[in-house]
């Protein structure tokens, strides 16, 4: 009996698919459908024996026509689109310098692991780490900075900076990751057409732009849609930055939701909150993965 | 002739694309089989098959009488030798080649000693305690076979074993293998697109094409006898001269006429003629000659390059016409390039082909 | 040589200034990049180690003349600080294990057994769906249906939210690596006799051991590194580093030394798995897309 159905290849397969559909069915289809009918109930679990009733779209309503989620949204956008371009020119240069022959190769080399460090520091470390570095009063950035002339900013405890001292700390540490791919992917060139342009009288700069950049579009894909999703995504090192604060100034969408849910314990609306989050995530999902499948279409084995 | 392993009409199709299609073969016990063809004529597919590592999309494999189409690869009791020797690179040689008799849960002492004795038998006893990638493709290929053979099989199957190898190396295992097989005696299905391989290993060759069966038979009927042009010229190095040819008559007696080229027929190639107006000829290499032949025919050709190989060279000759022929020459260092003159060869030699469905006539 | 007609044969001048300026450029936008990497790791340290009065001072004090290491002893010192490390490690262990465990059955399958209804690609695209969802929008569900089964602030609840994060990855990963291994191996197990557990537990498990190790690095790290999911479902039984590290910045900042402390000692155990897995980072960063 259980020799035959061991030897029958699908059903082996349905056994070991048990784990790992099991896994997701409670990590993800549950909570899921939990979230949208909470989203559609009314339900105070500060009122003992509050049971849920059913809201109709209520919950949402008071989401889309609230200033805040708007607001936050708003902030989700510019954080996202501020970053991502600044890291990609920047994560460019850094791989482009620490690929370039006139540096000594052990230094870059060196250099090359040291950019583990932002990467890999655990999120709320950094955002600690840079809560000290920027500290107004005591922080040594203001202090180096005056060194060479420029006056003390208030980086994240005014709402006016804070914004930009967030999307600095993102893009420090993640431009580390978007170098470190790009420069697996420069040593990966072929270095023929290099030489053969350098024959041909070309010039650095137009072999960067002709023939060095154009290479690498598939990595810039690849980085593109990884940032992308982790942006949108970000929770961790702004949580221990600035918590969303001073005021709201750094409440991006994440910590908006989280802060409904969790500070104000208004947990259908937060659910609503993070439904219209994902619908509006949908179509640029969708395109992500439309493009990661057909990039792996012989993955498949259909 | 009993038919040992049986292919009964089988057909694979992967979607809309027909990797093999209606291939019947019948193999008797003992037979060392070639099965050759052009790469991608669907050569491994249909060893998958036998093999149990594709199902057919229609048509039966039979071994031993029985049909085994349903069962799995264990039950049908086959062995095999990859093209790439897929050896478990994280097991060493021993355990590799005592990895079936593990599966078929055989004692440690009989496995031992098994192993030992296949190692004796492919010369790499030495090689025991090493893992695959420290070894050549030369001793990988011997490790291969040695799995393949170390425990009793119904059929071996050999997908392209020598492909991997060295030209020298491959020559001279060629022979081993032919050597070992012969002494083992047991059914063996060997694959290659190498045609040399194929005439000099086999009992027989079954010849495949675009996923269909062209022709199967002992080596020298095939080289003689092609049934199809696609097989006349396939099989024999250097190829087979094939050229379009109008049918005439003169005083009578039916003639040919290819390029520069006119061939007189005798009455049983004119009767299988029939009414064609135009055939495809086929003239092997070594029918054509610059030595007179009596009672030949001839074309003024000139030389335009002779390939020297050694006991041999192969001549390419132009007729006026501009056309182009090859013939071969045994040892003989008069000729060169830029020698004119008269070409031979004995019209009953040639072959005639149906211009359309390339059949033998 | 004189021969200036060989102007290709000619030795190679003395570089001109202006190459000589450039390399100086390129050596001083590496020296920013290393200050900006080294720095603020170095700052952490320090803070780590300076005495409490060297902290409030303006300008900071850059080289301070003595070190002490009692932020050290009160961090570590510290049970509650014990333990919550203990439960990061655990829950950081369980947790990798259970992922990379099922997700590579499950990238097994996906990748080598054709199964019925066209399964595979459904739950690839399953797979590929749930790692594009924001996890705020799984941590309030977690929160109330693990109060609603008593699992709240136990280390299992974080288990669980954690094999969820991790297991999308780790299919991912596997079915890239199961991807570009060969079938031949596994087709000459089936010849040899082998039925597809056979095959699975003695050729594909022992040929996927490094890919493992890779895709467990990551989601260890990954887990370890963890806030949301922590500080949403514990509050002290199952509380991890980060959450600890976090909660320092809740009571204004007069315990830097402490803070920093803790904050080196949870980054050491990722730096270090990090260096270990080093040459595989790239792949781990692209979830496989690019070899490096
Ligand atoms: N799994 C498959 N899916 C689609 N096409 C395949 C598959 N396997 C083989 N083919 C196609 O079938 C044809 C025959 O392949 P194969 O049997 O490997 O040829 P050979 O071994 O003679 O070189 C090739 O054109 C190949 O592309
Ligand atoms: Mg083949």
């Amino acid at each position: 009996m259980l020799g035959r159905l061991l030897r029958d290849d699908r059903k082996v397969g349905l056994l070991f698919l048990i784990p790992g559909v099991a896994a997701l069915l409670f990590t993800y289809v549950v909570p899921l459908l939990y979230s949208l009918g909470l989203s559609l109930a009314d339900w105070d679990i500060r009122r003992p024996g509050s049971q849920w009733a059913f809201a109709g779209l209520d919950n949402y309503l008071e989401v889309l026509t609230s200033d805040a989620f708007w607001e936050a949204g708003g902030r989700s956008l510019v954080y996202t689109l501020v970053a991502l371009p600044v890291q990609l020119v920047l994560g460019t240069l850094v791989a482009l310098l620490l690929t370039d022959e006139r540096i000594n190769g052990k230094l870059s080399a060196l250099t090359r692991v040291l950019l583990l460090i932002p990467l890999m520091l655990p999120p709320v470390v950094l955002g600690i780490l840079w809560r000290l570095l920027l500290n107004v009063n005591y922080g040594p950035t203001n202090h180096l900075l005056g060194l060479v002339g420029i006056e003390p900013l208030t980086w994240v405890s005014a709402p006016d900076t804070a914004m930009m001292a967030v999307i600095m700390v993102e893009v420090i540490s993640n431009t580390c990751v978007v170098a470190m791919i790009l420069i697996g992917g420069i040593l990966s060139l072929p270095v023929e057409p290099l030489r053969a342009a350098e024959v041909d009288g070309a010039g650095p700069l137009r072999i960067l732009f002709e023939i060095k950049l154009p290479q690498l579009a598939s990595y810039y894909l690849i980085i593109i849609l990884i940032r992308l999703m982790d942006l949108l995504k970000t929770f961790d090192f702004i949580y221990a930055l600035t918590g969303g604060g001073p005021g709201e100034a750094t409440l991006v969408l994440n910590l908006y939701i989280y802060r409904v849910g969790q500070r104000f314990l208004d947990y259908p609306l937060a659910s609503a909150a993070s439904w219209i989050f994902l619908i509006i995530l949908l179509p640029l999902s969708i395109w992500l993965l439309l493009r990661a499948v057909s990039s792996s279409r012989e993955y498949l084995n259909d | 002739m009993a038919n040992y392993l049986r292919l009964d009409r089988i057909t694979k199709s992967f979607g809309s694309f027909t990797a093999v299609s209606d291939a019947t073969v019948d193999i008797a016990p003992g037979e060392f089989t070639t099965l050759v063809g052009p790469s991608g004529c669907g050569k491994t597919t249909l060893l998958n098959i036998v093999a149990a590592l594709e199902r057919p999309s229609s048509g039966a494999v039979m071994i031993d009488g029985k049909d085994v189409t349903q069962l799995s690869a264990r039950e049908r009791g086959i062995a095999m030798v990859f093209q790439s020797y897929a050896l478990y690179p994280h097991l060493t040689i021993r355990q590799n080649l005592g990895f079936p008799l593990r599966v078929q849960k055989v004692a440690k002492p009989e496995r031992e000693r098994r192993v030992r004795e296949v190692a004796e038998l492919v010369e790499i006893g030495h090689l025991l305690d090493r893992k695959p990638r420290e070894l050549s493709g030369g001793q990988r290929q011997r490790v291969a076979i040695g799995r393949a053979i170390i425990r009793p099989s119904t059929v071996c199957l050999l997908d392209e074993p020598l492909s991997n190898l060295d030209a020298a190396l491959r020559v001279r295992v060629r022979a081993e293998l032919k050597l070992l097989f012969g002494r083992m005696g047991t059914t063996t299905l060997f694959v290659t697109h190498d045609q040399s391989e194929a005439m000099t290993m086999s009992d027989r060759i079954v010849v495949m094409r675009d996923g269909k069966v062209q022709q199967q038979g002992k080596p020298l009927e095939l080289y003689q006898k092609p049934a199809n042009a696609f097989v006349a010229s396939f099989i024999g190095s250097p190829q087979m001269n094939l050229m379009e040819a109008r049918v005439d008559s003169e005083g009578g007696r039916a003639l040919l006429r290819a390029g520069s080229l006119t061939l007189p027929l005798d009455d049983g190639q004119a009767a299988r003629l029939g009414s064609r107006r135009a055939v495809t000829l086929g003239i092997r290499p070594e029918a054509i000659t610059i030595n007179r032949v009596p009672g030949g025919a001839s074309l003024a050709a000139r030389i335009e390059l002779v390939e020297h190989l050694g006991n041999s060279a192969i001549v390419h000759y132009r007729g006026p016409a501009g056309d182009q022929i090859v013939g071969m020459e045994l040892l003989d260092a008069s000729i060169g390039a830029g020698w004119s003159g008269e070409a031979w060869l004995d019209p009953a030699s040639v072959h005639l082909f149906d211009t359309e469905t390339t059949l033998a006539l | 040589m004189t021969d200036t007609t060989a102007p290709l044969a000619a030795p190679a001048p003395a570089p001109p200034v202006r190459t000589r300026l450039e390399t100086l450029a390129l050596y001083v936008c590496l020296f920013v990049l290393l200050a900006v990497i080294i720095f603020p790791i170095y700052w952490l340290v320090l803070n780590s180690l300076k005495f409490q009065r060297d902290f409030f001072t303006n300008p900071p004090v850059y080289f301070p003349p003595e070190l002490t290491l009692g932020h050290w002893g009160e961090a570590m010192g510290n049970p509650l600080n014990q333990r919550y490390m203990l439960n990061t490690a655990v829950v950081a262990v369980i947790s990798t294990f259970t992922a990379t465990a099922a997700g590579t059955l499950c990238a097994y399958v996906l990748a080598r057994i054709r199964m019925r209804w066209r399964l595979n690609g459904i739950l690839l695209f399953a797979i590929l769906i749930c790692r594009l969802f924001p996890p705020v929008s799984l941590a309030i569900p977690y929160y109330l249906l693990m109060r609603q089964f008593g699992l709240l602030d136990t280390q299992a609840a974080l288990v669980i939210a954690y094999t969820g994060l991790a297991l999308p990855f780790v299919t991912w990963m596997m079915l890239t690596f199961f991807q570009d291994l060969p079938k031949e191996v596994e087709r000459a197990a089936m010849v040899d006799g082998c039925t597809v557990v056979q095959r699975f537990l003695w050729v594909v498990l022992p040929m996927s051991v490094p890919a493992m190790a890779v895709s467990a690095t990551f989601v260890f790290i990954a887990v370890w590194n963890e806030l949301l999911y922590a500080i949403t479902l514990t509050t002290l039984n199952a509380k991890t580093i980060p959450v600890a590290i976090a909660s320092f910045v809740g009571d204004n900042a007069l315990a830097w030394g402490p803070m920093s402390a803790l904050s080196v000692a949870s980054f050491v155990p990722v730096l270090l798995l990090a260096l270990a897995a080093q040459r595989y980072l790239i792949r781990g960063l692209t979830f496989g897309a690019v070899k490096g």
